[in-house]
């Protein structure tokens, strides 16, 4: 009797192993890419800053640079400014730029005296790397006093990204 | 007389000639029955064209180039069957991913199955787009199964080159 019911289970599993062999499957792997450029830079939109306006001295001349900066690669980035200063075109003269940096999540400037050798205006906050058009709004001062000799003032502002 | 005796044996000749034949197609027969047998193999099979999905290069922001892939299912075992897709893994490069839901797929088949459009989004998980049909339980002509795909590539996507595996199966 033991036999029979050991040949009976040999049987069932014998039945049910050719039942599972039987459910057929065939598989094929596809290797899938896709290459993201790499976006690094940013433009400039600088509002009032290029039109020749007229101040009383003892009065500030005031205008914004509007940046707007991408970056998808995943490491820090900042931007520099440097300038010579706002030169008078006929006493020589240099007024001096200050710069306030007032949007952005990274680290900002405020009332930063520009020179001629780059300083940070604006560096990134981790969230913004890797991230596209980052709006950096700036505050450009150039402050005059009451003995500031007349003139056409004119400076170049040099601006630049880099991680 | 010479002619007469000449005739004679030409008769006797031809009598034992057509006694001959006559008993030769009486000859004893014997008959044997041959088993003949053949075994048909099961066939069971998907084949991919291309084996390979290449989107190049792509600008973060927009949509990459659709591309095509054509599947044929070939079957004899007379039995349903389906055919579904998934990705082992998120497009990934290095820490980066691009989500599953930006890896978009719809297709068409010419088969008698039910083509399950689902959401249309990739996944991890296999999902069944492809139910046979009776006719297709044993195929003839082949089912063919054409799908598309393409990737939305995020804004914010970081540079790099992605990648990962899909993975096409015929089950029955």
């Amino acid at each position: 009797m033991k036999k029979l019911i050991v040949l009976g289970i040999v049987v069932m599993l014998a039945i049910f192993a050719g039942s599972v062999a039987y459910a057929d499957s065939d598989s094929k792997d596809v290797a899938v890419t896709v290459n993201v450029q790499s976006v690094f830079g940013f433009s400039v939109w600088d509002g009032e800053l290029s039109q020749e306006y007229t101040i009383m001295p003892g009065e500030n001349a005031i205008g914004n640079l509007h940046i707007t900066a991408s970056s998808n690669h995943s490491q820090l980035w900042w931007i520099n400014a440097s300038t010579d200063g706002m030169v008078g075109q006929y006493n020589g003269k240099v007024l001096p730029v200050e710069i306030s940096t007032l949007s952005g999540a990274g680290v900002k400037v405020a009332n930063l005296v520009l020179t001629s050798a780059p300083q940070a205006i604006y560096t990134a906050d981790a969230t913004e790397y890797p991230k596209s058009g980052v709006a950096i709004d700036t505050l450009l001062v150039v402050p005059t006093t009451l003995s500031t000799p007349q003139d056409v003032y004119k400076g170049l502002i040099a601006l630049t990204m880099t991680e | 007389m010479k002619i007469k005796k000449h005739a004679g044996l030409l008769l006797l000749i031809s009598l034992f000639a057509f006694t001959y034949s006559v008993s030769g197609a009486f000859a004893a027969q014997e008959l044997s029955n041959l088993d003949a047998s053949v075994g048909v193999n099961p066939v069971f099979t998907i084949t991919v064209n291309p084996s390979t999905l290449n989107f190049g290069n792509v600008d973060p922001g927009t949509t990459t180039g659709n591309k095509d892939m054509f599947l044929s299912c070939v079957t004899n075992n007379n039995k349903p069957w389906s055919v579904s897709l998934k990705i082992t893994a998120e497009l990934t490069s290095g820490a980066i991913t691009i989500p599953n839901d930006n890896f978009n797929w719809w297709g068409s088949s010419n088969g008698s199955g039910t083509w399950n459009a689902g959401t249309g989004h990739m996944s991890t998980t296999p999902f069944v787009f492809y139910q046979a049909g009776g006719l297709d339980y044993i195929t003839s002509p082949n089912v063919e199964l054409h799908l598309t795909f393409n990737i939305d590539i995020p804004q914010n996507q970081g540079a790099g080159t992605y990648s990962t595996t899909l993975v096409l199966t015929m089950t029955e």
